[in-house]
């Protein structure tokens, strides 16, 4: 590779996040779009900083949301208070591997790695990783394709909670764990959202 | 470009998003920190069976609440119990002490009571009972639930008792037999000699409960049997079947309550608990008296038992003692009466059989008066009612017959009052009966009034047999006395005037008592009998079977052969009445059982309660039906058929009355055309004369010439005749004769030859008469075509010959070459290749014996004609040729 890649920045040029009207870079760090009146930056203010104040906020949550019981569920006067996990081995025990196998990737392996995946990106952008840039933007895709189903556990709950109100015989009641992994995947979807996946990009004459 | 200068602001290194992981560890510390501080202590709880405990499912609850759950369960180490660990919310970790209960909740269902339902849909679960001292986290569950907090309201006893018997936790505590408390624990008593009962009282009903009161076991049915009666007594349906029990508190307004664990002794039962009040009735003797049995009844119910029987220093006397119901107590007066109600045998008195199966009781009436204690008993019921002015009477008698306390005295059958006593003159010749009549009837009685004695049954006994004679049926049920009071008069009649008690009705009219004045709408007429039998005044005249007046009155007829009975008819019936009138007796139930079957003729039931005489319009052709004629006198018949010559009454002489009997009907073709009415020894005693009735049409049967037989039943293996008068009884079998009038019969003992002049007679002769008897039978091709009628000796003596009979249409198969052989017995060849053959007639014949004959079928030997009487060869067995014939026969039709 003899040529040197230019950014559009380095060109001069802005583009608008949301209707993508290219605009000239202009030492000012806030420009608004004529045609949306959105604010267009050349890059995101503090990205890194914010996506990691909120990954490491979404680390802290994840751990007692995963401790604590996430719903307890009374069936027939007994009342089974479960966490993510307990529910899961739950339903593995009953025989519903997939079930249990979709729970486990949705509730647990998702967020764990989309966690782990953004501060690998993040890490490496900061600290200017010799990691692909092509595979760092794959993963940052992947994370943002996957972050929406990490929300399926805290969809089931609230259903549950809604319909199964039986008083003795069923009911479902939440617990504090499902509030926290709300939390804990809105963070970490924030954290996706703050990164400006183009700051991997920006060090593409660097390394290539 | 000319740009201006943007204002560069300097960055701060740190970004206020970074407060964010800052709260994020806040909240996520804290809330772990929370559920950590939440987590629950680790108990262990020993439990002899984890039935109904399920791992992190059964919850562990405080009044309802749930606060803490089962974690584990596990042996125990020597594996005889098991080990639950369970974890306690830290809120309630200071229930977990040194006397902290745990028990199983499981659902509980009772007569007295229904526990733990919920458990059925929550399932089973652990109860806790917090208690004190030091802390502790391994315990050992109870094997119930203690008593818990529900019952610090209320009062708590203890009550000492010899044996549990039916009592059981929940069993109910009851006052008056209302519920108002419960078992709540037992367990033994330290010394070991008793149980001590625990009993929660409810609050509001805790006064109750003074130190006086008395406890006793409401258990079950109590039963104390004996000779004269059965003592039951029992609380209510839930006690009944559950156990229970009862106390009662003699003073219940008295000061003296008791705090909780007081001790009180159970009684094993109302009577040993005395409670009640005691109270002394004196008795002339203590026959049906029977300590801790007889009870005292006030108006069928039990108010009061006797405790104690013990004669007075004096020996005069009985005193028992009685234990009353509490709530008697306003009942003992010092007029209120008491006597002992003796078991009565009579139909119609109820309370006297009540008695009968109860034993005897002693009965009282409430009087007036100041509270008393002490009574003395009467020897005989008091008066029917107190405020009643009837008039006494006093009647004397020479014997008291059946008459006794409270027999009736009657009016036209009609009770109006009673006897209340009797007793001897002075002189002790006759027995004065003290009678009482109602107010209401009081006016019946007038100087002039008769009574009789009207109990009982006469009964004469003599040569033909018992004549038993009652008034009515219902007579002879109420017995009692009767009266008549020809003249009413207004004139009251003094209380305690004397008359005179009559024997019988006859004896009281004829004591100048005036014949009966008929009423205006009736006519008299007169019937004449020889015998009154159930007849009595009263009894109604019925036409067809609709009363249309009745016995008023009867009286020997002047020659003192027959008895006159009047009977009024009423008016509108009169033209019922004519010359031709014929009368006749519906004595009531009539049922002759026999082997001819239950008869049962009754004209209605009043009738058959008071006999009756019913009335038909007789026919005859000869006689025009004039108007009745008031001095006529009618004959009484015995029954209808002879009164209205229904029936011709014939003697029938037999020599052997065997199977005869009153009732053995005579039948002409098998219908019943009369029957024998009576059976008697003929004067000579050397025959028997039967007196029967011809019926209907066959009254025409009684002519010279006609013959009668009996016929009965003919036994045989496998020739049964006449098998219907097994059942059904022998029967007379008429043959009508053509001849004069004629009532007078002897009769055949066998039914004479009427086949004389049909079918073939033939006589078989054969060396040995073999197994054949009279009746067996005579087949062609193994039909029955005839049959064996007798057998004798030929003259010579050198033969047997056997008379046989062929029924009409078979004579034809009968030729001069037929062939007849004996076919009793079974022909069996063994053969080597060809196994066994049986060869028989049929199954009859093999048993009984019989007669085959075959017919050869050769034209030429056909001969038109047999003779009777025509003698045949019958060999011993038959050529197997003879079985192959098969001619064909023109039968007769």
């Amino acid at each position: 590779m003899v040529n040197k890649s230019y950014s559009a920045l380095e060109q001069g040029f802005l583009c608008c996040r949301q209707c993508h009207k290219v605009l000239p870079y202009q030492q000012q760090s806030v420009v608004l779009c004529p045609r949306c009146h959105s604010k267009v930056y050349p890059r995101i203010p503090n990205s890194l900083s914010q996506s990691w104040a909120l990954l490491i906020s979404g680390f802290i949550f994840y751990i007692p949301a995963n401790v604590l019981p996430i719903m307890t569920l009374t069936k027939g006067g007994a009342a089974s208070t479960d966490t993510i996990m307990s529910g899961i081995i739950h339903l593995a025990h009953i025989g519903m591997l997939p079930i249990a196998s979709i729970v486990f990737i949705a509730s647990i392996l998702v967020p764990a790695l989309k966690m782990i995946a953004l501060a690998m990106i993040l890490l490496a952008t900061q600290f200017k990783w010799s990691m692909k840039m092509k595979t760092r933007t794959k993963m940052y895709r992947m994370i943002e394709f996957v972050g929406r189903w990490s929300m399926l556990d805290i969809f089931v709950i609230s259903i549950l909670l809604g319909i199964v109100q039986f008083g003795a015989i069923a009911s479902v009641d939440i617990e504090p764990g499902g509030l926290l992994f709300a939390i804990v995947i809105i963070l970490t979807m924030l954290a996706a959202l703050r990164f400006d996946s183009r700051l991997i990009w920006d060090d593409i004459n660097e390394f290539n | 470009m000319n740009l201006t200068e943007p204002v560069i602001t300097k960055k701060n290194w740190l970004s206020g998003i970074w407060l964010l992981p800052l709260v994020a560890a806040l909240m996520g510390g804290w809330t772990i920190y929370q559920s950590m501080n939440e987590k629950g202590i680790d108990i262990s709880i020993v439990f002899d069976s984890a039935e109904g405990i399920r791992e992190g499912k059964t919850p562990i609850m405080y009044k309802g609440v749930r606060i803490g759950v089962v974690k584990k369960v596990d042996i125990s180490e020597n594996l005889e119990q098991v080990k639950v660990l369970a974890e306690i919310q830290r809120a309630a970790s200071e229930s977990l002490k040194e006397t902290t209960g745990f028990w199983l909740v499981t659902p509980r269902v009772s007569i007295t009571e229904i526990t733990g339902l919920d458990t059925i849909v929550s399932g089973n679960y652990i109860g806790i009972n917090p208690g004190d001292g030091e802390k502790r986290r391994d315990f050992i569950a109870l094997d119930k639930p203690p008593i818990i907090e529900e019952y610090k309201q209320g009062l708590t006893i203890d009550i000492l008792a010899d044996t549990l018997g039916s009592i059981a936790r929940g069993s109910s505590v009851y006052f008056r037999q209302i519920p108002v408390g419960e078992v709540v624990d037992y367990e033994l008593a330290e010394t070991q000699n008793g149980v001590i009962i625990k009993v929660h009282i409810e609050e509001r009903y805790a006064h109750l409960i003074k130190e006086s009161s008395r406890f006793w076991n409401a258990s079950g049915l109590s039963v104390k049997a004996s000779l004269s009666g059965f003592s039951m007594q029992t609380e209510s349906l839930a006690a009944l079947i559950s156990g229970g029990i009862s106390f009662y508190t003699p003073d219940p307004e008295s000061v003296d309550t008791v705090d909780n664990g007081a001790q009180f002794k159970l009684y094993a039962d109302f009577d040993s608990a005395k409670v009640g009040i005691l109270v002394k009735i004196s008795f002339e003797s203590a026959i049906g008296l029977e300590e801790g049995v007889t009870e005292v009844k006030y108006d069928a119910f039990k108010i009061g038992i006797v405790k104690k029987l013990s004669y007075q220093k004096t020996g005069k006397s009985v005193n028992a003692e009685v234990m009353f119901d509490p709530r008697a107590g306003d009942l003992l007066k010092t007029g209120t009466k008491f006597w002992l109600d003796k078991p009565k045998l009579s139909l119609t008195d109820f309370s006297g059989l009540k008695s009968l199966v109860q034993g005897n009781h002693i009965k009282m009436q409430v009087g007036e008066g100041a509270s008393s204690r002490e009574f003395v008993a009467l020897n005989k019921p008091p008066l029917m009612s107190n405020g009643d002015q009837g008039i006494h009477l006093v009647l004397k008698a020479d014997t008291l017959g059946s008459i006794e306390y409270e027999s009736p005295v009657l009016y036209k059958k009609i009770q109006v009052g009673q006897v209340h006593d009797f007793r001897l003159d002075k002189k002790g010749e006759s027995v004065l009966i003290d009678i009482y009549i109602t107010e209401r009837y009081a006016h019946l009685i007038a100087p002039s009034t008769r009574f009789w004695n009207a109990s009982g049954v006469q009964v004469s006994v003599g040569a033909t047999g018992m004549d038993i004679q009652t008034g009515s049926m219902s007579t002879v049920m109420s017995g009692g006395i009767e009266f008549i009071t020809p003249e009413l008069s207004t004139k009251k009649v003094k209380n305690d005037s004397l008359y005179d008690l009559y024997t019988n009705y006859a004896a009281a009219t004829e004591a100048g008592l005036a014949p009966y004045k008929p009423a205006k709408d009736e006519t008299i007429i007169q019937i004449s009998t020889k015998d009154l039998g159930s007849l009595d005044i009263g009894s109604k005249i019925y036409f067809k079977k609709i009363p249309v007046g009745k016995v008023v009155y009867y009286r020997l007829s002047n020659d003192n052969k027959t008895i006159i009975i009047s009977a009024a008819i009423q008016n509108k019936y009169n033209h019922l009445l004519s010359d031709s009138s014929r009368f006749w007796r519906n004595s009531g139930l009539k049922i002759k059982a026999g082997l001819s079957g239950v008869d049962v003729d009754m004209a209605s039931v009043s009738a058959l309660l008071n006999g009756g005489i019913s009335f038909a319009h007789y026919e005859n052709k000869n006689a025009v039906a004039t108007k009745a004629q008031a001095s006529k006198v009618y004959p009484l018949y015995p029954d209808e058929q002879l009164a209205l010559q229904l029936a011709e009454e014939i003697t029938i002489k037999f020599s052997l009355a065997q199977g005869i009997s009153e009732g053995t009907a005579i039948k002409y073709l098998g219908i019943p055309v009369g029957q024998i009415t009576a059976v008697e020894l003929a004067k000579d005693n050397k025959s028997i004369i039967a007196r029967a009735k011809l019926m209907g049409p066959a009254i025409e049967f009684a002519r010279a010439g006609t013959k009668f037989w009996l016929v009965s039943a003919e036994l045989g293996l496998f020739k049964n005749k006449n098998l219907d008068t097994l059942i059904k009884g022998s029967y007379l079998d008429i043959k009508p004769g053509k001849g004069e009038k004629q009532t007078e019969f002897i009769a055949k003992l066998n039914q004479p030859d009427i086949d004389t002049k049909q079918g073939l007679h033939l006589v078989l002769q054969t060396p040995r008469l073999g197994s054949i008897k009279v009746g067996n039978s005579v087949s062609y091709r193994q039909m029955n075509v005839g049959e064996v009628r007798g057998f004798r000796l030929s003259k010579n003596a050198t033969q047997v010959l056997i008379d046989i009979y062929i029924a009409p249409q078979y004579a034809p198969l009968i030729k001069n070459n037929t062939k007849f052989w004996n076919a009793s017995g079974v022909d069996m060849e063994f053969g080597l290749f060809s196994g066994a053959e049986v060869r028989t007639e049929s199954v009859e014949s093999i048993i009984v014996g019989g007669i085959a004959f075959a017919t050869p079928d050769t034209k030429e030997a056909v001969v038109t004609h047999i003779k009777e009487g025509q003698v045949f060869d019958l060999h011993d067995d038959y050529e197997p040729e003879w079985l192959a014939w098969h001619p064909e026969i023109a039968l007769v039709e």
